[in-house]
């Protein structure tokens, strides 16, 4: 099968377009930067392998994801490659288009949005640029698939004709100069382009500077030949930007639209309206339906063995059973995360706050990464790399852990609704913010430290604002489900289990019905003198917490679980010692596949122990101050 | 008169000189189209001066504080 290549500038469209050929479900963002790895998947209409490159903006390979981009398509060599095109910054996207043209690779041009640039006043006559440029040219809707015949038509034709590289600065004055410097390579295989690349990367003379301008010069000089504009109106965008960026009251905006996401997630009382808000709605039909199902198990199967049973009810129904009716609250959160990302908010967000967090040595540009963490920290660490310093990169992944992920979060509601049933919605987003805090701490203190001194650079396209598409929305809801469940069906499902015969096992290998002779007990209070400062693993019972904190670093969600297997959580904690537990597990080393995904990452064993090791001193610590300073506070309080 | 980007002020035009920057920084704004003798125009600087948004070739550009001083620009009308 023919190999094609998606090229395209950061937010063109590219991956809606990729969804929507091959059928998949790519993660798509309004965000400059959502794929940072190729994707491939297969157009079954034009029987051609796509391959989904991240967004570049150009080819010369100096971020990692450009890099990717590059790599591709030397080492691979695609039979054709498509670039993706917004319309309605088509000076900006023919910058890449002049660089794509000196490659011996057969080349389309898909032009998506043009509707928005009608809107805009913008009129392209798209026949004209396809002479000027010699290249054939489509127009298509990304999302809704229009123009894929043509786009079809077009692909196998340009691969019947092929190509020979060609470069538009032999239009201009600068190729007089550059012509002899080129020859070397032109006999070669796409010695065009390696030889362009040669000369961008020489020090001596600032050939990068010029040929840029010179690119750019053709761009400019295309576009006056074939755009007609109408007066240029304000549009949509700028309109909604007097608002969310407004110098006083950007800032208070977001805080606002946060808050409001974290009450219709979590408070028992919308509004003080006394109605649960709709993720405790959810949340309360999950757990109703989940025990249903499992008195019903119970009912129609009243003559299994004994030990079958208490596995069937503690293990599964306890373990998996509790992690699953979590998910709705976690699917809520990401709704809404994903809306705000896929309106172009967030990237004004990463604006607002760019002053803020370059002054802790970490870029606005890592605000998404940051923000990633929140839903998971793996996909988090992996999106770290569109940033543009080494340095920032590090920091950055640090402290993702810190940004509490959607697993963490079955804990914080199991233990604030039995403990603080009447502001749990404050004690979740104070763990939040204290997390949130703690980042900034640790990245303020290694950046004055270890890494530079300067402020990170923060270099950002502003896409524009556009409604959410419910299509993208509800792509991305299902595959966050998806995942979860599938995370719930093997590793919480073992984890269950392994805790529970754990539990019911004496270290002589009898069953027991008992579980403070078994195993685990055994275990968990090994690791209680570790925990006693932190006010749990105390007591006859402190084993259950030490050995379910344990189980978190299979899945966070492993927590509940396992607290759940071993019989609940009533009488475990006092509100204080809850705290304490929470801020332990919110801080602490991230699950096996976080820790994974940081060192694919960084590749180094140095790295992933300073990793770890920060990790856990800096949760210990917490908690630790979090015990003893309550502790003090309560006794001073009761003694007045 | 010569100055930099972070003393362009919202709604005034300049037009861009020269990049004193790191050199991948100064790679990134070549290909994003900050290059000499391009037209840019200040929408608004974010909060407490962080960052600053331009239009530039009809799109829209966000650079930090720190980058946007070593972006050299002449100011119009001055």
């Amino acid at each position: 099968m023919k190999k094609l290549g998606l090229v395209g500038n950061p937010n063109c469209g590219k991956s809606a377009l990729f969804n929507t050929l091959t059928g998949s479900d790519a993660r798509v963002g309004n965000w400059p930067g959502v794929t940072v790895e190729r994707k491939e998947g297969i157009w079954k209409k034009a029987d051609l392998l796509c391959i989904d490159l991240p967004g570049v903006y150009a080819l010369s390979p100096y971020t990692p994801e450009e890099r990717v981009a590059v790599g591709f398509i030397l080492e691979e060599v695609p039979d054709v490659l498509l670039q993706v095109v917004d319309s309605t910054v088509l000076e900006r996207s023919l910058f890449l288009t002049t660089q794509l043209m000196e490659l011996d690779i057969p080349l389309v041009l898909a032009f998506n949005m043009m509707d928005k640039a009608r809107e805009q006043g913008i009129n392209i006559d798209i026949s004209k640029l396809s002479k000027l440029l010699g290249i054939p040219i489509v127009e298509i809707s990304a999302i809704t698939g229009a123009g894929e015949e043509d786009m079809a038509k077009s692909l196998n034709m340009a691969m019947e004709n092929g190509r020979k590289g060609e470069t538009v600065l032999q239009r201009d004055k600068l190729w007089q100069r550059i012509e002899p410097l080129l020859q070397p390579f032109l006999k070669r295989k796409q010695g065009l382009f390696l030889g362009m690349r040669w000369l961008e990367q020489q020090e001596e003379i600032d050939w990068e500077g010029e040929i840029a301008a010179g690119r750019y010069g053709f761009s400019v000089f295309c576009c006056q030949e074939v755009i007609t504009q109408r007066q240029e109106k304000k549009d949509f965008t700028e309109k909604l930007d007097k608002i969310f960026l407004h110098p006083f009251f950007g800032i208070p905006i977001f805080l606002l639209c946060m808050a409001f996401i974290f009450h219709f997630t979590f408070s028992p009382s919308f509004f003080g309206t006394g109605l649960p808000s709709v993720g405790v709605f959810l949340k309360d039909g999950a757990t109703y339906g989940i025990e249903a199902l499992r008195d019903g198990v119970s009912y129609f199967f009243p003559q299994m063995p004994y030990w079958g049973r208490a596995f069937l009810l503690e293990g599964i129904f306890g373990g998996v059973g509790k992690a699953v009716s979590f998910l709705p609250q976690i699917l809520c959160l990401f709704f809404w995360l994903t809306f705000l990302e896929d309106s172009g908010y967030m990237a004004r967000v990463a604006f607002l706050l760019d002053r803020p967090m370059s002054g802790v040595g970490v870029s606005g540009r890592a605000f998404l990464p940051l923000l990633t963490g929140f839903g998971c920290s793996v996909p988090a660490m992996l999106s770290v790399r569109t940033l543009e310093r080494q340095e920032s990169r590090r920091i950055t992944r640090l402290i993702i852990p810190f940004f509490s992920c959607g697993a963490k979060l079955p804990l914080y509601v199991l233990l604030v609704g039995l403990l603080f049933p009447k502001n749990g919605g404050m004690v979740i987003f104070s763990l939040y913010v204290g997390g949130i805090i703690i980042a900034f701490l640790w990245a303020n203190f290694l950046n004055k430290k270890y890494f530079c001194k300067e402020r990170a650079s923060f270099i950002m396209e502003m896409p524009s604002y556009h409604l959410p598409r419910w299509n993208n929305l509800s792509r991305a809801i299902y595959r966050r489900g998806k995942e979860y469940l599938t995370k719930a069906a093997t590793v919480i499902l073992g984890a269950s289990i392994i805790i529970w015969l754990s539990a019911h096992v004496t270290p002589h290998l009898h069953m027991t019905m008992d579980s403070s002779n078994s195993i685990l007990a055994f275990l968990g209070r090994g690791l209680n003198p570790f925990f006693i400062p932190l006010g749990f693993g105390g007591g006859d019972d402190g084993w259950k917490a030490s050995a379910a904190i344990l189980s978190g670093i299979a899945a966070k969600e492993a927590v509940v679980s396992s607290l759940g297997v071993l019989g609940g959580v009533e009488g475990l904690f006092t509100p204080l010692s809850a705290v304490s537990f929470m801020v332990f597990h919110l801080l602490s080393i991230p699950c096996v596949a976080a820790v994974s995904a940081y060192w694919y990452e960084e590749k180094s064993w140095k790295n992933l122990f300073f990793a770890l090791l920060l990790w856990l001193s800096t949760a210990w610590l917490a908690s630790f101050l979090v015990y003893q300073i309550g502790s003090l506070g309560f006794a001073f309080f009761s003694g007045l | 008169m010569q100055t930099s980007l972070n003393y362009l002020e919202e709604g005034q035009w300049g037009k861009v000189m020269a990049l004193t920057c790191q050199k991948a920084t100064a790679r990134r704004l070549l290909e994003l189209g900050v290059t000499p003798n391009t037209r840019l125009y200040c929408i608004r600087w974010a909060p407490m001066h962080g960052a600053i948004e331009v239009k530039i070739r009809g799109y829209l550009l966000a650079v930090g504080y720190s980058d946007a001083a070593s972006i050299l620009i002449e100011k119009e009308g001055d």
